[in-house]
């Protein structure tokens, strides 16, 4: 469905160049969950965006990225404008802030619904009540709320439920648990399966916590520095991971540290060409100096 | 509150002034156009409650058409400026690139012009009358506006919820009714009510000098340049348009500040 191919990103700020992503490749077929894990700064959420084509001035981008057969680096904006949120949609961290302060929910839910179908705002309303029934959550006092009447929680579930209200084919998530306690985080990850299973669309799931990637997704992407470290089977890297790195994320896991503290014992340089080391498992081999 | 205070009295007296300008032609007790020669140069007195001017004609009816004339001018001005400037504001900072490099180039060379020696070239050229007066002050006060908007409109592109509408794919024009122009009209509004007193001053300014509003119609800047030759026999010819206009600054100057600390008291 997506396939990104040798992904070169480069952000620029006035004359400050920062190259992000380097070489990036890897596809999500029809119905599957992606999961990449990676720490901060690893260009996770660089890599979200630029699929989603947003800051595209900001940004010098080499490569491919094919969503169904048309490359998303040459269309143009209107096009593209059109594809985001209607065929592919994307959840972001930190939904506090994300919700204009002074609209209320349902007016978000209209404004999505309006920006892709013709119709008319009683339509669009009726649209979303029926989108939060879907979801069994909320009574439809929740529309007529502000964002700031709102937990974080609550927050981030309506905005799943506007990514979904268009049955969007993909949909990226990029640190959709980050910003919440840990309770709400399994909510929110039991809600995103129960989005999969009943639409079967593909997910893109980005995070830096190895528990909600291996939770959701059935292949991992390990990334460090903007490089693909790692890639393979869900089963694989959570239980054979070869790269030294993927081993030290892995390990942080099982001996519940925090991840800062772990991928500091992690120093080495990433130099190794990307292998083929098993069916569907792709290495980056490190030859030690 | 004492803030509150501020601003109930502010108001009550900004409503009589708009109330006094709307209610002009009723509330006048003589024609303020009309010459008596006999009755030129009169003190107070029960037909001419303010007296009269070098032609005979009562100088309370004239205040009250000049607070009509001035505020009629300053309230289209404002409307205007605001529109303009929105518009200018908007585009560069919503769009940006050349454009908004090109604009704010010409915000920057209109900014270098002292405003007052502007407007006088301005009327100047066109000649003086209340349709040219307007276009000066329209021209000399959009300037310092967009930019503030231009500026407001940048950091407001950059915010999270911005960045969500385009994500969720909303039209650029849907992005900038709803999600910007909410936040900076409001500010904006308030910042042309303070400025109200400004421009007040200005078109008094302009008329003193003869290049703004002209006869017969009364204002009270034309009302002192006519009666400067009586300022030794009739100082009071000349003080009561004169206090007029200070009143009427002071009112509009505390009536934005009040509203201004009340609505954002956090800026203050």
């Amino acid at each position: 469905m997506l396939t990104v191919e040798n992904l070169n990103v480069t952000l620029r700020n006035g004359d400050v160049q920062k190259h992000v992503l380097h070489g990036v490749s890897f596809s999500i077929p029809v119905g599957k969950i992606i999961g990449i894990i990676g720490e901060s700064g690893s260009g996770k959420s660089v890599l979200c965006t630029t699929i989603m084509q947003l800051f595209r001035k900001q940004r010098q981008v080499t490569g491919e990225i094919i969503y169904k057969g048309q490359s998303l680096l040459d269309l143009p904006e209107k096009a593209m404008s059109k594809l985001r949120g209607d065929e592919m949609a994307l959840i972001m961290q930190n939904p506090m802030a994300m919700f204009n302060p002074i609209v209320t929910i349902e007016q978000h839910f209209v404004e999505t619904i309006q920006a892709h179908r013709k119709a008319t705002k009683k339509q669009a309303r009726d649209q979303a009540r029926e989108q939060l029934k879907r979801f069994q959550l909320f009574d439809e006092a929740v529309l007529k709320k502000y964002p700031h009447e709102l937990s974080g929680g609550m927050l981030q579930r309506i905005m799943i439920a506007i990514a979904a209200s268009l049955n969007p084919s993909l949909l990226l998530a990029d640190e959709p648990t980050t910003a919440l306690d840990t309770t709400t985080q399994l909510e929110i990850l039991k809600e995103l399966r129960k989005l999969h299973g009943a639409t079967g669309m593909s997910m893109l799931v980005v995070s830096h916590d190895l528990g909600v990637i291996a939770n959701l997704a059935e292949e991992i992407i390990v990334m460090r520095h903007g490089v693909i470290v790692e890639r393979g089977t869900a089963n694989h890297i959570l239980q054979h991971p070869i790269h030294p790195y993927s081993q030290t994320l892995v390990a942080a896991r099982d001996e519940h540290c925090t991840l800062d503290e772990l991928t500091d014992h992690f120093d080495g340089v990433i130099t190794g060409e990307l292998m083929l080391y098993d069916e569907n498992h792709w290495v980056r081999m490190e030859t030690r100096v | 509150m004492k803030k509150k205070w501020a601003l109930y009295v502010s108001s009550v007296l900004t409503g009589l002034l708009f109330l006094a300008a709307i209610f002009s032609p009723w509330i006048m007790p003589n024609d303020p156009h009309a010459p008596n020669m006999v009755m030129k140069l009169q003190g107070f007195s029960v037909q001419y409650p303010l007296g009269t001017d070098h032609l005979g004609r009562c100088v309370l009816s004239r205040l009250i058409e000049g607070t009509r004339v001035s505020l009629s001018i300053a309230f289209v001005v404002l409307i205007a400026t605001l529109t303009i400037s929105m518009i200018v504001g908007l585009i560069a900072g919503f769009v940006g690139g050349w454009i908004d490099i090109i604009l704010m180039r010409v915000c920057d060379i209109l900014l270098a012009i002292p405003n007052f020696i502007f407007a006088l070239v301005i009327v100047g050229a066109l000649g003086a009358g209340m349709k040219n007066l307007l276009i000066a002050l329209v021209l000399v006060t959009w300037v310092g506006f967009a930019r503030i908007i231009r500026n407001m409109v940048k950091s407001l592109k950059e915010t999270d919820y911005v960045i969500y509408a385009h994500v969720c794919g909303v039209a650029k024009w849907r992005i900038i009714t709803r999600h910007i122009v909410p936040f900076v009209f409001p500010q904006m509004l308030l910042l042309k009510l303070i400025s109200l007193g400004t421009t007040i001053l200005m078109i008094s300014e302009l008329s003193f000098l003869g290049l703004g509003v002209t006869a017969p119609i009364a204002e009270w800047g034309m009302m002192i340049s006519e009666s400067k030759t009586y300022l030794t026999t009739q100082p009071e010819l000349m003080l009561i348009p004169g206090i007029m206009i200070s009143l009427t600054v002071l009112i509009f100057n505390a009536f934005g500040d009040s509203l201004r600390d009340v609505l954002y008291p956090k800026t203050t």
